[in-house]
């Protein structure tokens, strides 16, 4: 019965009190956490109640497990030395996740994107699954699961896709040197005119740009709403390429003219028979 | 001419077809379910045409709607469309400081269907024109609209218009110390009720008072049928009731989209 006698009093109360500290400090921590992460919600983004209901309850919890030990007779003042030395080497070794975290809280209050959200980043293009406080998930558009470091968000260029209700689709077309420039921006602008999804304000634009090296450059941009996008994208390259070859309007390919020589004539070939016949060669018969 | 809004008597295994304006459509009773198919005729037509086709047209796509065996009455009845529309007038118009104008907008309808004696199982909603879609502010913010092609007008044609289109009038009253220039004009369709009219189908009257570029202008939707034709009956209540006072962006078109 030795061990009957490490209960006195005195170690008894502070059992109780460390009970009591933690079966009602915790629950307690717990709903605060929550309601101050809803007021947050309803006032800012998810995301931002996410990182309060976090920092609050770890804190708390920080602060729970002090007040334990200090019940439990630990001296708290070395123990939080100790800690402090600790905290420094485990800084130095988690350093990326340090600045992770760190960029995790920027990206979070600064709002460049939200969850839903479509983002560029580099090469990778997908919808925003979660802003977490190390990483950001993104599922790309083939169903890949991505998770890009805060860091590098914050470090590089995001482009958000989806940002504005509407956007703009610039299409480079290409016709044949001989084709009248006029009649093709009108059949163009009819092109627009007739697709349902290119919205007819902000207007379609329809600029001659320049003499490429196989054709005529046009830019045609056309607003869309940003849901419509694979629908237009589907329609108006069909629709470009069926009404052209309607219109007899040539959409010409790379090609190169070759010349013997600044002066001289090209180079006189007659198919005939599938037979290749140099004209300047003396002929059969 | 015949009245589009009508109760159709359709028996098992038949098929009617009808014609309001450009849109054509089939409705076909088979066992346990209707069966609905429409297509578009190319214009701006004005005809109103229901009878009894022999075949069921297999060329064109058709929806079912599974609804039971007892009843075989449907019934077709106009809505507004499901956005706001935006409309330009015939011709660029200026209204001076102090003066006010109408409007006419003649806004191409839904039609819906819904089956049943008292119109209880609703079927679906059919546009009785194809709308293009248009962008009602800046490229940042603003609300996603139909863009109507027929003008809005100063004066009531002689010959009227399409069964298709309900005439939604429109006062402007300028009383701001500016010119008001109309380039476009957004009409929020979900405030309007469609009532009978003696010769064609007419909403509640829209009442603008433009009080100057910083002030906005005040908007209100008349709970009443307009008084410039014999109106009648309530055929169809509007979606959103307007609040009083509303204040809304109306106009659009001084300033050119960004490139």
């Amino acid at each position: 019965m030795e061990w009957l006698e490490w209960f006195t009093i005195d170690k008894t109360m502070s059992a109780v009190r460390c009970i009591l500290i933690l079966t009602i400090g915790l629950p307690l921590l717990l709903i605060l956490s929550r309601v101050v992460s809803k007021f947050v919600e309803k006032h800012y983004t998810p995301q931002s109640a996410m990182v309060v209901r976090q920092v609050l309850f770890y804190t708390g919890l920080l602060f729970l497990i002090i007040i334990e030990l200090s019940q439990m007779g630990f001296k708290i003042t070395a123990l939080l030395g100790a800690a402090g030395v600790a905290g420094m080497a485990i800084g130095f070794a988690a350093q990326t996740s340090l600045s992770n975290l760190i960029s995790g809280i920027f990206l979070i209050f600064e709002k460049p994107f939200e969850v839903g959200d479509a983002i560029t980043v580099g090469d990778t293009t997908g919808t925003i699954l979660s802003i977490d406080l190390l990483s950001v998930k993104l599922r790309q558009f083939d169903n890949k699961f991505v998770r890009i470091p805060n860091e590098s968000l914050i470090k590089g260029q995001v482009t958000n896709i989806t940002r504005f209700p509407i956007r703009r689709y610039d299409i480079n077309v290409s016709v044949a040197y001989k084709e009248d420039i006029k009649r093709v921006m009108e059949v163009l602008q009819d092109i627009a005119d007739k697709n349902p999804c290119c919205l007819d304000e902000p207007e379609p634009l329809v600029i001659f740009t320049g003499f490429g090296d196989s054709g005529l450059q046009i830019l045609f941009a056309i607003w869309f709403l940003k849901t419509d996008f694979l629908k237009l994208r589907n329609s108006i390259m069909t629709e470009i390429k069926n009404r052209f070859d309607q219109e007899g309007i040539e959409i010409p390919f790379p090609h190169q003219s070759i010349y013997t020589g600044s002066a001289t004539r090209p180079f006189p070939i007659q198919i005939v028979d599938n037979q290749i016949i140099d004209s300047r060669l003396p002929q059969p018969g | 001419m015949m009245n589009p809004w009508r109760t159709l008597n359709v028996k098992p295994q038949q098929c009617q077809r009808c014609q309001i304006g450009p849109l054509r459509i089939w409705v076909y009773r088979n066992t346990h379910e209707w069966m609905i198919a429409y297509d578009y005729q190319m214009g701006e037509k004005k005809i109103v045409e229901f009878g009894v086709v022999e075949e069921k047209p297999d060329s064109i796509a058709w929806s079912q709607y599974i609804a039971g065996d007892e009843d075989s009455v449907i019934q077709f009845r106009p809505v507004m469309p499901d956005r706001s529309v935006v409309v330009r007038p015939k011709n660029p118009t200026k209204v001076l400081q102090g003066l006010e104008c109408v409007m006419y907008v003649f806004i191409p309808v839904s039609i819906s269907i819904t089956a049943g004696a008292r119109a209880e199982l609703s079927l679906c909603e059919i546009p009785s024109v194809l709308l293009s879609n248009t962008w009602f502010g800046d490229t940042m913010s603003g609300e996603s609209c139909y863009s109507m092609r027929f003008p809005a007008e100063l004066a009531l044609f002689s010959s009227g218009v399409g069964p298709h289109r309900v005439i939604c009038p429109v006062k402007i009253k300028n009383r701001s110390k500016e010119d008001l220039e109309i380039q476009r004009l957004c009409v929020r369709v979900e405030h309007l009720n469609i009532y009978k009219g003696k010769h064609c189908e007419w909403t509640n009257e829209v009442r603008v008072t433009y009080e100057g570029e910083d002030q906005g202008c005040e908007i209100k939707y008349t709970e009443k049928p307009p008084d410039y034709e014999e109106t009648g009956e309530l055929i169809t209540k509007c979606q959103v009731p307007a609040s009083k006072g509303l204040f809304h962006k109306t106009f659009s078109g001084l300033k050119s989209w960004p490139f």
